[in-house]
């Protein structure tokens, strides 16, 4: 299948940067999410957005349960469109789940990625009382998310909207993640939703190579402080930045700030 | 004998033991540890042809390589070239060469055995940190264990298959709200679901002997209050092993069924299905 349509791959920016920027979105969102982000770095880099299989406008025929049960799945993908583009010197910003599928993708693939910049991620999202880690989310509060999920998926895409962008004075920022959630396929909204609370790679932090940065918001409700500072302390080579903004997308809500980290990391 | 023969025999031998110990599920993960202690390699793993879009590692050794997701196309490209022939990397080819560059990092040398069943096509990636030879006693061992890794992964997958089938059909039959008896005429095997078992009053639902399962309808028969009746059609019914009947009504003390009962007739099987229903 022809990656460039499979991903919805559009490369702007500076075609001629030696660097390049390769921005990845999270669950219910499209490469749009960095629209704000963007403009930032068009003069200086390269810049590669896709869509993730099963989200935006990437190819809906190339969605395979087999392949997208798990992230690795994106991470494959993400090599692909990396060698597919031929892209050099990169450094992936990943937000959310994204995030992870860049810590995957470089460690797979040694040298393809030099540098990880993590917005909102998290290596785990459940509870782990056997370790006293903390994820922010117990079993019985992700049973209870998949059972609102399955029994009308339009309704939880509502009220998931609002509990993460936790933003009462711009409603129309929960509007719209409402509306993006409610245009994935149901099915492949469950799926890609249990691929990724129950999600695992703790173990992966510590062998991260490359230099990273953690930017993470100041009252996330899917990502809690305390896991930043856990991904901080077992990552090797990072630096994380607080952004003073609430909810789970600061790359729409304290865009400034988000620019500022990244250009001082880079 | 030499070693490598006395460890394609070991092989054989504990493989022949396993899956009539052990659950069949660990069966194939056994084997591939088995293969990686045996000939001291450093990684082991299966990459099974899920879909056109997905080889995914499994039973790997490392366990972190577990799940992890490749495009089946190139490797699938390499196969055919070799004619699915085991493949000897004495030296691992270059990256660009390397349809398996993901999980043999900083290996020196690999083998790349493809293990071809249906539906699922899989393969086995053993790899060694230091460079290998790979000469004639080892090759033959190899080949031998790839001959019973073959026999090991159809025997997995179609006791998989079977186990998930029965419970997908013991799952939609104990959900039909009618009391189902199925007696089989081979006379050694009978089947009931959740609500037959209550109405005839059997321990359990499920596999019964045909000889139990007569026992109990006849007693739920003689209990009928219009038994003439009820004999009368069951003549008729038995006169032909193709003879069906259905509404043939049943009046007990404190319910009426609607009772059925309809031949079952493939390749494979024959028997009866009875079919009680309450109206």
């Amino acid at each position: 299948m022809d990656i460039i349509k499979r991903n919805n791959i559009h490369v702007v920016g500076n075609q001629d940067a030696l660097q390049t920027l390769m921005f990845a979105h999270g669950f219910g969102l499209d490469q749009h999410t960095f629209s704000k982000i963007i403009p930032a770095f068009e003069h200086d880099y390269k810049i590669i957005l896709f869509d993730n299989v099963g989200g935006g406008k990437a190819e809906l025929k190339a969605y395979s349960p087999k392949r997208y049960e798990t992230i690795s799945g994106y991470a494959t993908d993400v090599a692909d469109i990396i060698q597919a583009l031929e892209a050099k010197n990169v450094t992936f910003i990943g937000h959310s789940v994204s995030g992870m599928v860049g810590v995957l993708t470089s460690l797979l693939y040694p040298g393809m990625i030099e540098r990880l910049i993590l917005l909102g991620s998290s290596p785990r999202y459940l509870n782990d009382a056997k370790d006293g880690y903390i994820g922010g989310f117990d079993n019985q509060a992700l049973t209870s998310l998949f059972e609102a999920m399955e029994g009308n998926y339009h309704a939880w895409a509502s009220g998931f909207a609002k509990l993460v962008t936790r933003h009462e004075d711009k409603p129309e920022l929960a509007e719209a993640f409402a509306a993006a959630l409610s245009e994935i396929r149901p099915d492949i909204a469950i799926q890609v939703a249990k691929a990724i609370f129950y999600l695992d790679h703790r173990e992966a932090l510590p062998k991260i190579t490359v230099p990273t940065l953690i930017i993470q918001t100041a009252n996330d409700p899917a990502v809690p402080g305390i896991v930043s500072e856990y991904m901080e302390a077992r990552i090797p080579n990072a630096k994380r930045t607080p952004v003073q903004t609430h909810g789970h997308f600061p790359q729409h809500t304290a865009p400034e700030e988000v620019i500022d980290a990244m250009k001082s990391f880079l | 004998m030499s070693t490598w023969e006395r460890k394609a025999l070991n092989f054989i031998n504990q493989t022949s033991r396993w899956d009539k110990d052990k659950h069949i599920s660990s069966f194939l993960a056994f084997s591939i540890s088995l293969v990686k202690n045996l000939t001291a390699a450093d990684i082991a793993l299966q990459l099974e042809f899920e879909d056109e879009e997905t080889a995914k590692v499994k039973c790997a050794s490392p366990v972190h390589l577990n799940d992890l997701v490749l495009n089946p196309e190139p490797i699938k490209k390499l196969l055919y070239t070799q004619g699915f022939k085991t493949i000897y990397w004495r030296e691992i080819p270059p990256p660009k060469e390397n349809v398996l560059q993901e999980i043999l990092q900083a290996f020196s040398s690999a083998i790349i055995i493809p293990l071809n069943t249906m539906p699922n096509n899989s393969l086995l990636v053993l790899g060694w940190s230091s460079p290998q030879q790979f000469e004639g006693d080892f090759l033959e061992c190899i080949e031998t264990i790839r001959l019973r890794l073959k026999e090991v992964l159809l025997q997995s997958q179609q006791q998989l298959y079977f186990q998930r089938t029965a419970i997908r059909f013991a799952a939609i039959l104990h959900t039909i709200p009618y009391a189902l008896v199925f007696i089989n005429n081979d006379g050694f095997s009978g089947w009931v679901n959740q609500e037959g078992a209550t109405l005839l009053g059997l321990s359990g639902p499920g596999e019964q002997l045909p000889a139990i399962l007569s026992e109990a309808m006849m007693q739920l028969r003689n209990n009928a209050l219009n038994i003439d009746e009820i004999y009368k059609e069951a003549v008729q019914l038995f006169s032909s092993p193709e003879n069906s009947i259905s509404n043939w009504i049943w009046k007990l003390e404190h319910k009426t069924l609607k009772v059925s009962c309809l031949p079952v007739t493939t390749q494979q099987i024959s028997g009866r299905l009875w079919i009680f229903e309450q109206p």
